[in-house]
């Protein structure tokens, strides 16, 4: 489904503030996988995810989504096959605006815009009905405006949203992280639920080992850019987060390990 | 009485100014300064066409596309070029300014005795009362030109306000409105951030230029000069129109632009009326829209006083 | 629940003010538990004030009674109401109900545990006895591996080692698995050398001997002559390894050494092998970075509040006992020494003089080990992390000897 071969970014390239956010990364995701990204901060984890969401272009490398070469499209073109979450439980609604007229946008994600009247009456009943499985009484709150609700609730909207038309590819960026832990763990049982019933291809970057576990069905970690590890099938159904919390640390020591520790292991370690 | 008709008639057709405006300040949050040169635009490019015997609505349509191009470009400016958006307007605007003077061969040009887009009402309004010159209104004599212009103003007005309150509902339309909201979640939904902003630019310099040539043919020329402030006018307007009647949708936004320009008018009318020096209107106009931007629970409170307060419950 | 503790000689009064439920079991224990864990291993719960006992207190008071029966403590319950008597009695605990203080408490508040006693105190266990030193140092790091390069070794009850073995029992199998491990009386810790594996051990019963093929290996046949017990006083709140060491050859009265340690930890820093040696084929100078692939360092101080069994071997440069496996220590160069330490989830020690078999023993018995270093002195300027250190614990000793050759 999703084929990233060999992509590279570095921010801020030549300076003192040279950031080599991904080192020829490459992973492929299969239809119908929920992948998550795990990797500490500065990891390059989000950064794969806006590279594949087109929020920038990688210096190098190729990205194909559905067969299809994406590299040179721009964010909004993606947008045809890609839906998304983001971190921030406001970005992905327009806060003045009413719930109404925010689904109604994603209703033609990638599609034309054309001259009709959106909201109509039978419109917002379609909307009203698949709202109300969100359980959270926001059926009849349609003619709202979405910036009054809850950061929980908009998530639950945007999650709604951006999966309202079959994405080929749901993105996922640490879409719980913001929310207060009763909204996290409601917005993750509808992250469930939702890419089980609709059998979506999704990619989720998360903080949470434990919802890394719980949620997906592999879990690719990450460290300066590269993929560290690849926890997939049969593997992934026996990791624990403790055993995630193992690799990370070794990663770590890993990276705390330098010339200075090798000349100390030289002259002590026999 | 011909006072206020004379205000309600500048009112109605500078609220196409606050409409325009209201699109670019309020929908895309994009503060536009073009305004003050495209209003000029459209009053010297109808003007000229007007005394070269051109129809009049064909010069004022054309006048509406002279601004449509003139957004176009602050907007493409802005998008394509990265320039800031007020550095964006500024350019164009100043641009605008070299424009209308070479439009007009000179820096102001007197329209009498033409025919305006308010001739065939004027025409119409003279058979039907059979060829008077004046007009009781509530016991005031009023000169049926006044009064054409009022009507035609007032059915132009709020033709334009239907139009455009129908459009921004629209699937094209909400993502125009969303794109001032949040630009990152219109690009996740498939569109180009950057193309509703050209459009959206387009669209509100051409109502402006419109205004503009509607104004020229009320007061009978066209001045270079008659642009500059224009653009703080509008946004006192649109503020008065906030604090009057909300902005709690989409219908009563737009009527509340078009009543907070009239309004707007209507103060300033009784202002000069009142001796206040005309050369001391815009600093007037330009302290009440700071006084509007630093203290936003005034206004909020005012309408509140006004309507009992039940409407932002 | 308001708590208020008192020192009383051997005993630490515990007055408790308030409801024992479920509500305030765990923080009950908690703080109970952590006296066990700071040597307070008689506690007298003064239940005067105490106003009722709810079946989760009653489950508490038996998780801090396992502790204590552990460390055999004693555990008292006085002054008690009639209701929370009648509790007890009918749950079947009514022997840790007194009726009054034991006889040979203290009538004053004491100020600390030990106080009539030394902060260290030494148990001479065997004067005579003495550590027969065997090395088994065929490889050198990082050497390529040959089978003539390997030994066999066995553990019997008086062994004591540490070294670089695996367990498997042909060469094939045991090139792949070469990893630290420590033994003490027959007791082998070993850690498979793999970036994800846990330590693995080997425990003698009924006719079964441990053994391993070895590849370096400091190995002491003999028994241990003292033991000492050390523990946190008002100045100083841990023990770093060359204190220890400093204590062994005081109390021993040797310049060489052997020592086998149990404690709890304060911090500890060292290095593991990721990868067995005997998979290396070409070159015998390991480069950074090439050398992150071999061995794993600590990166920080680790293991805090676990209990270390740590066996080690210590020489002054007066001693004749050399060898290249021993290392000068940075804190002080005039001592050479070789250092392994297996790390278990924290287990209480008794107090006193106790028997190193047995306790070892019980530590194996427990939750498996986490982790087994090769302790290093991190001597780096500014970002080292200094040396190992303990805080309470155990360590027994005995002086070394030299016995040429192989064992």
């Amino acid at each position: 489904m999703l084929k990233i071969y060999a992509i590279s970014k570095t921010f801020f390239p030549n300076t003192v503030n040279e950031v080599r956010a991904l080192q020829k990364v490459s992973l492929t995701i299969e239809e119908g996988s929920f992948t998550a990204i795990i990797g500490t901060n500065g990891s390059g984890k989000s950064t794969l995810l806006n590279a594949i969401a087109g929020t920038f272009f990688p210096d190098e490398g190729k990205i194909t989504l559905d067969g299809t070469e994406i590299i040179n499209w721009p964010e909004y073109k993606r947008a045809s096959l890609v839906g998304r979450v983001f971190q921030n439980p406001f970005a992905g609604s327009a806060a003045e605006m009413t719930i109404a007229e925010n689904i109604v946008m994603a209703m033609r994600r990638g599609q034309s815009r054309p001259l009709r009247q959106a909201v109509t009456l039978s419109v917002k009943e379609v909307i009203a009905e698949r709202v109300r499985l969100l359980k959270m009484g926001l059926e009849d709150r349609l003619d709202n405006p979405i910036g009054t609700l809850s950061g929980g609730q908009r998530q639950a909207l945007t999650l709604l949203m951006a999966t309202w038309l079959k994405p080929k590819l749901l993105l996922l960026d640490e879409h719980t992280a913001a929310l207060d832990p009763k909204s996290a763990a409601k917005v993750s049982e509808l992250t469930k639920n939702i890419i089980q019933q609709e059998k979506l291809t999704a990619l989720m970057v998360t903080h949470s080992m434990q919802q890394a576990v719980d949620l997906s069905d592999r879990i690719v970690m990450m460290h300066r850019g590269q993929i560290v590890e690849d926890y997939r099938d049969e593997m992934k159904k026996r990791v624990r987060v403790i055993d995630l919390m193992e690799t990370f640390d070794r990663v770590q020591k890993r990276e705390l390990f330098d010339e200075s520790v090798a000349a100390l292991l030289e002259k002590q370690y026999v | 009485m011909n006072l206020i008709i004379g205000a309600f008639t500048i009112g109605l057709i500078l609220s196409l100014l606050s409409l325009g405006m209201l699109i670019s300040f309020r929908m895309i949050k994009f503060t536009d300064i073009t305004v003050d040169g495209s209003i000029t635009l459209g009053a010297s490019l109808s003007a000229v066409l007007i005394m070269a015997g051109w129809s009049p609505w064909l010069a004022t349509l054309l006048a509406f596309l002279a601004g449509s191009l003139a957004g176009m470009i602050t907007g493409i400016l802005h998008t394509r070029f990265k320039i800031q958006e007020i550095l964006a307007g500024i350019l164009m605007m100043t641009a605008l300014y070299s424009i209308n003077l070479r439009i007009m061969g000179r820096s102001n040009i007197p329209l009498l005795d033409t025919a305006t887009v308010s001739s065939g009402f004027e025409k119409l309004l003279i058979e039907l009362t059979g060829g008077e010159a004046k007009l009781l209104v509530f016991g005031w004599p009023v000169s049926l030109a006044d009064l054409a212009v009022f009507g035609s103003s007032l059915i132009l007005c709020t033709l334009i306000g239907i139009l455009l309150t129908r459009f921004l509902r629209t699937h094209f339309g909400t993502v125009l409105r969303a794109t001032g909201n949040n630009p990152q979640m219109v690009r996740a939904q498939g569109v180009n951030n950057n193309t509703m902003v050209i459009f959206s630019l387009a669209l509100s310099n051409g109502l402006v230029a419109l205004s503009g040539a509607l104004l020229a043919q009320y007061q009978g020329f066209a001045d270079v000069q008659m642009g500059i402030g224009m653009m703080v006018w509008g946004l006192a307007s649109i503020i008065i129109g906030e604090a009057l009647i909300g902005k709690t949708g989409l219908g009563v936004t737009i009527t509340g632009a078009i009543l907070g320009t009239i309004l707007f008018r209507l103060l300033i009318a009784i202002a000069l009326r009142w001796g206040l020096n005309p050369n001391d209107l815009k600093l007037v106009t330009a302290l009440f829209v700071f006084l509007a931007l630093v203290t936003p629970g005034m206004f909020k409170s005012m309408s509140n006083k006004f309507f009992g307060g039940s409407r932002h419950a | 629940m308001l708590l208020t503790q008192e020192q009383r000689g051997k005993y630490l009064v515990i007055a408790a003010n308030g409801r024992l439920d479920a509500t305030w079991a765990d923080y009950f224990a908690d703080t109970c538990l952590d006296h066990i864990r700071n040597g307070h291993h008689n506690l007298i719960l003064d239940a005067q004030e105490l106003s009722f006992l709810s079946s989760a207190g009653i489950r508490s008071l038996l998780r801090i009674n396992k502790e204590i029966l552990s460390v055999k403590g004693s555990f008292l319950i006085v002054n008690s109401a009639p209701f929370v008597a009648k509790t007890i009695e009918m749950t079947g605990f009514k022997q840790w109900l007194s009726e009054q203080l034991p006889e040979e408490i203290s009538t004053q508040k004491t100020n600390q545990l030990h106080s009539e006693v030394e902060k260290t105190e030494t148990y001479v266990l065997n004067p005579s006895a003495m550590l027969t030193l065997s090395v088994v140092a065929n490889w050198q790091p990082w050497q390529s591996l040959t089978p003539d390069k390997t030994y066999k070794l066995s553990f019997p009850n008086s062994v004591f080692a540490l070294g670089i073995g695996s367990a498997s029992d042909n060469f094939d199998e045991a090139k792949l698995s070469f990893g630290e491990f420590i033994a003490v009386g027959s007791h082998v810790i070993f850690q498979p050398p793999e970036v994800k594996s846990r330590p693995d051990y080997l425990i003698a019963e009924m006719d079964y001997i441990p053994e391993m093929i070895v590849i370096q290996a400091l190995c002491c046949q003999g028994e241990m002559s003292h033991l000492f017990r050390f523990s946190p006083e008002e100045r100083i709140l841990s023990f770093t390894i060359s204190e220890i060491i400093d204590l062994v050859f005081s109390t021993t009265k040797s310049n060489s050494v052997a020592f086998v340690i149990l404690a709890e930890v304060d911090g500890l820093v060292g290095a593991t092998l990721i990868q067995s040696p005997g998979q290396k084929s070409e070159k015998d100078i390991m480069p950074f970075p090439e050398i992150r692939e071999w061995l794993s360092f600590c990166g920080d101080r680790l293991f805090a509040g676990h209990q270390a069994l740590v066996f080690g071997i210590a020489t002054r440069k007066e001693s004749d006992v050399k060898h290249s496996l021993l290392r000068p220590l940075p804190a002080n160069p005039e001592i050479s020494g070789h250092i392994h330490a297996a790390v278990f989830p924290f287990q209480p020690l008794q107090n006193g003089k106790i028997d190193l078999i047995k306790n070892v023993q019980k530590f194996l018995n427990g939750p498996p080990p986490e982790a087994l270093l090769h302790l290093i002195d991190d001597d780096r300027p500014i970002v080292g992390l200094g040396q190992s250190s303990f805080i309470r614990g155990a360590c027994w000793c005995a002086p070394l000897q030299n016995k040429e050759g192989l064992v």
